[in-house]
């Protein structure tokens, strides 16, 4: 029995729209966080993209302590921008090293949560995209980079933006798009920002275990 | 109903390339294992050939294209050539490829290898004779389909620095590894379809179940050119 070129047209067609169908339905907001339907939201599917980009490097459990000989430092701190401006704050982070973070905006802001590896082998990894009020988690660095938020400020209102972390990072910095009046082009200007020393500890010393 | 069957059969190729973990499927190899090759020193022969084999198991894409080719093969002989130059084609890319340290985009790759699968589903429901008044040459093509899961795999083991010594050691194991995966994986395959061609309604399961490989095919494709062009 051969098939007529009618049930062969029409197989290719039902194939390539079930599989489209599944594919925006179910695949993208599953895997990637893309949701053009509303169906992932739907079917709490994009929980699974959340779940994973949230912390995307964590340790399997057997690895899950590591006493890591390091100046364990806390900050907070807060910078307003202005309609329309972005900018990137960053910390630096060798491989596995931890930090936990919670910062809050006085209106919705785009942020990129991210790393840029020293090593280069790829530009930047992102752990979380999204447009939001706040946010919070635990990162553990996938590699020795420098890892932290890219935020932009979509409305027409100025906006602060609180950040608190703590961890074992060793320096940060802030990465400023600012004009160049000489060379007359945008270039990222970097800030680094002074971290303070917690009491007790003196830089470079390991902590004391008990 | 031929409806009903395609709707039973894609149902179930689809479930198997939506939902079966990601750690064993398409995106490389476990975790577990993975922490494994970085911690490699030297030539590990039995490791690597059982990664290779698992890989070959779990992985549907490969298996999705392998039941597509040997669908329409009645004698050993054909089955025995088909495969064998499967194994030419994905044997040399994944030598010179991890040797030779070519990296390709895994998800550029795996939407190729997702394509070899709509693109066999569609020869054996006629497609091109029906439509292009042609036959392509199904040894050529596979062979060629061949180098793209080859390429495949290559860039799945460079994702780990694998370290030189004992190199091309480790290399052709996992490639052992993949042959007898695949020699298991048809050899269950091709029991199930000499059971299922002496049924009655074959021809009529079989257009409907390529027609449902080749939605499993579309859908590899899709996923894997929407992760290229929306992961950073």
């Amino acid at each position: 029995m051969t098939p007529t070129r009618k049930q062969i047209a029409k197989a290719t067609a039902v194939a390539i729209i079930v599989a489209t169908v599944l594919l925006v339905t179910i695949v993208l907001p599953a895997e990637y966080g893309a949701d053009p339907l509303g169906t992932g939201k739907a079917l709490g599917l994009i929980d699974l993209f959340s779940a994973g980009a949230e912390n995307p490097a964590s340790p399997p459990p057997d690895e899950a302590v590591q006493p890591l000989p390091h100046v364990y430092r806390t900050e907070s701190t807060s910078f307003t921008l202005r309609p329309s401006q972005a900018f990137e704050y960053k910390y630096r982070l060798e491989k596995d090293r931890g930090m936990v973070y919670a910062w809050k905006a006085t209106a919705r802001v785009k942020y990129e949560f991210h790393g840029e590896p020293d090593d280069h082998r790829l530009k930047v990894q992102s752990y979380e995209k999204q447009e939001h009020e706040f946010a919070s988690g635990t990162l553990t660095a996938p590699f020795t980079g420098i890892h932290g938020w890219y935020w932009e400020n979509p409305g027409d209102r100025d906006v602060t933006i609180t950040l608190t972390t703590s961890g074992f990072y060793t320096a940060a910095e802030e990465l400023r798009p600012t004009f160049d009046p000489i060379k007359h082009k945008n270039r990222i200007e970097h800030v680094p920002h002074e971290l303070k020393v917690p009491a007790g500890f003196t830089d470079d010393k390991p902590i004391a275990r008990r | 109903m031929t409806a009903a069957r395609y709707a039973f059969v894609s149902a179930v190729v689809c479930a198997a390339v939506v939902l079966w973990p990601e750690t064993l499927a398409a995106h490389g190899v476990a975790r577990g294992d993975a922490r494994f090759l970085q911690t490699l020193q030297g030539a590990a022969v039995a490791p690597l050939m059982y990664l290779g084999a698992k890989h070959m198991i779990t992985g549907y894409d490969h298996l999705l294209f392998l039941v597509g080719v040997i669908f329409f093969l009645h004698r050993l002989k054909d089955v025995v050539l088909y495969v064998t130059l499967f194994t030419v084609g994905h044997s040399v890319t994944l030598l010179g490829g991890v040797l030779g340290g070519i990296r390709a985009n895994p998800y550029l790759i795996d939407a190729v290898i997702g394509f070899s699968v709509v693109y066999k589903a569609f020869d054996n429901i006629d497609g091109f004779k029906r439509f292009g008044g042609f036959q392509p040459n199904a040894r050529l093509a596979v062979l060629a389909f061949g180098l793209f899961h080859g390429f495949g795999l290559a860039t799945k083991l460079q994702d780990f620095s694998l370290p030189p010594h004992g190199l091309v050691a480790n290399i052709v194991s996992f490639n052992v590894g993949v042959e007898i995966g695949q020699v298991l994986a048809l050899a269950a395959v091709l029991l199930a379809l000499e059971y299922w061609r002496t049924r009655p309604g074959f021809a009529q399961h079989a257009f409907a179940t390529n027609t449902a490989l080749m939605t499993g095919g579309f859908l590899l494709v899709g996923r894997q050119l929407s992760g290229y062009f929306l992961s950073t």
